[in-house]
């Protein structure tokens, strides 16, 4: 459902509710009048049927429910399954697709490929110049009005009002994402007596994947997931603590 | 990976491969090691105009008092960057 839809020649600006966040598209102009942002929309609304737990009707609550097997399920299913089993691997099982009650919990990775998805449909369709922000993960293209690269800022998570800090969206690493309990509360699931090091960990990467997932990894495995991510992928990392001091790789510093 | 080179009488003898001190590995490991930084020294935001927000991700009703949805709102109604207020 678009709540805010506006075009013309400069620019265009789409937001909409999908997966229990919002999304707000931007693209630099001049686009068409009428269904310039119809591919991000109808790519979210289709993974949003297809993977969310909190639709009874979507593939992977039939699952969940033992109302259909995992095994005659969906290429596109058993793909995303695959990849996120890939990154559990990756990651030393710090990033899961799994629940401690066993259900299959595909969404640490459905939004971050919607993005990606969505991203090559707005070259497809010729557009280089966007940003794609869903609930907090960002996905950037080319440059902003000004002719700059597009600069995201990082939330604090102890003034939600308020920014920690910035980092442009670069050609090499056009993808930030955010994971942190400021707005939802404790929701990523931590091996039993992992104490949580971080409220919020942030991480920049060439692709929004790459960042959603280790973020996400880091708030679960703490410091020693943090270290074995920025050796282990080029990436740059803000992580806030507990106590609200930070940890930061060079690529946040101030230059 | 260094190399020794022995020389004799104008002519290369011997090449050996030198192996990596400690030191040598731990830099190189922690070449993108996070380290502690204060506030001050992360790349200035209150200053400098951004077009996204990356945080927490938001519940729908969160995104209606968000940052996100001011510069939603600051592009429909001007077209502009949102610089964040009350700071620097």
């Amino acid at each position: 459902m678009s709540i805010l839809t506006a075009e013309g020649l400069q620019s265009g600006v789409r937001v909409f509710s999908t997966m229990g966040t919002v999304l707000s598209l931007t693209v630099r102009g001049p686009v068409r009048e009428a269904g310039w942002a119809d591919g991000p929309e109808q790519i979210f609304t289709a993974a949003d049927h297809r993977f969310s737990l909190y639709r009874s009707d979507s593939e992977l609550s039939l699952i969940a429910a033992g109302e259909a097997a995992l095994a005659g399920s969906s290429a596109e299913l058993r793909r995303m399954y695959a990849m996120a089993l890939g990154w559990r691997t990756a990651t030393g099982g710090d990033f899961t697709p799994h629940r401690p009650d066993g259900v299959v919990d595909l969404s640490g990775v459905v939004k971050s490929w919607a993005m990606a998805a969505s991203g090559a449909w707005l070259h497809s369709e010729g557009y280089p110049d966007w940003c794609l922000n869903a609930g907090g993960d960002v996905l950037c293209s080319g440059t902003a009005d000004d002719g700059e690269p597009w600069h995201v800022g990082i939330v604090d998570p102890q003034a939600r009002q308020s920014l920690l800090s910035s980092i442009v969206a670069s050609a090499a690493r056009p993808a930030v994402a955010t994971s942190g309990s400021a707005e939802r509360g404790e929701h990523i699931w931590r091996r039993p007596g992992v104490r949580a090091d971080f409220i919020q960990v942030t991480v920049r990467a060439a692709d929004i994947i790459t960042a959603d997932v280790l973020a996400t990894a880091i708030i679960a495995g703490g410091t020693r997931s943090l270290d074995h991510a920025s050796s282990a992928w080029p990436v740059d990392i803000l992580a806030v603590r507990q106590d609200g001091s930070l940890l930061a790789t060079p690529g946040f510093a101030r230059h | 990976m260094q190399v020794q080179v022995t020389i004799a009488d104008g002519a290369i003898t011997d090449v050996s491969a030198l192996q990596l001190t400690d030191r040598d590995q731990r830099s190189a490991q922690i070449s993108n090691y996070a380290a502690p930084v204060l506030r001050s020294e992360v790349l200035a935001a209150q200053s400098a105009a951004v077009q996204s927000i990356s945080g927490a991700t938001l519940t729908s009703e969160g995104y209606l008092t968000s940052l996100q949805a001011a510069l939603d709102t600051a592009h429909f109604t001007a077209g502009q960057s949102y610089s964040p207020s009350g700071a620097g």
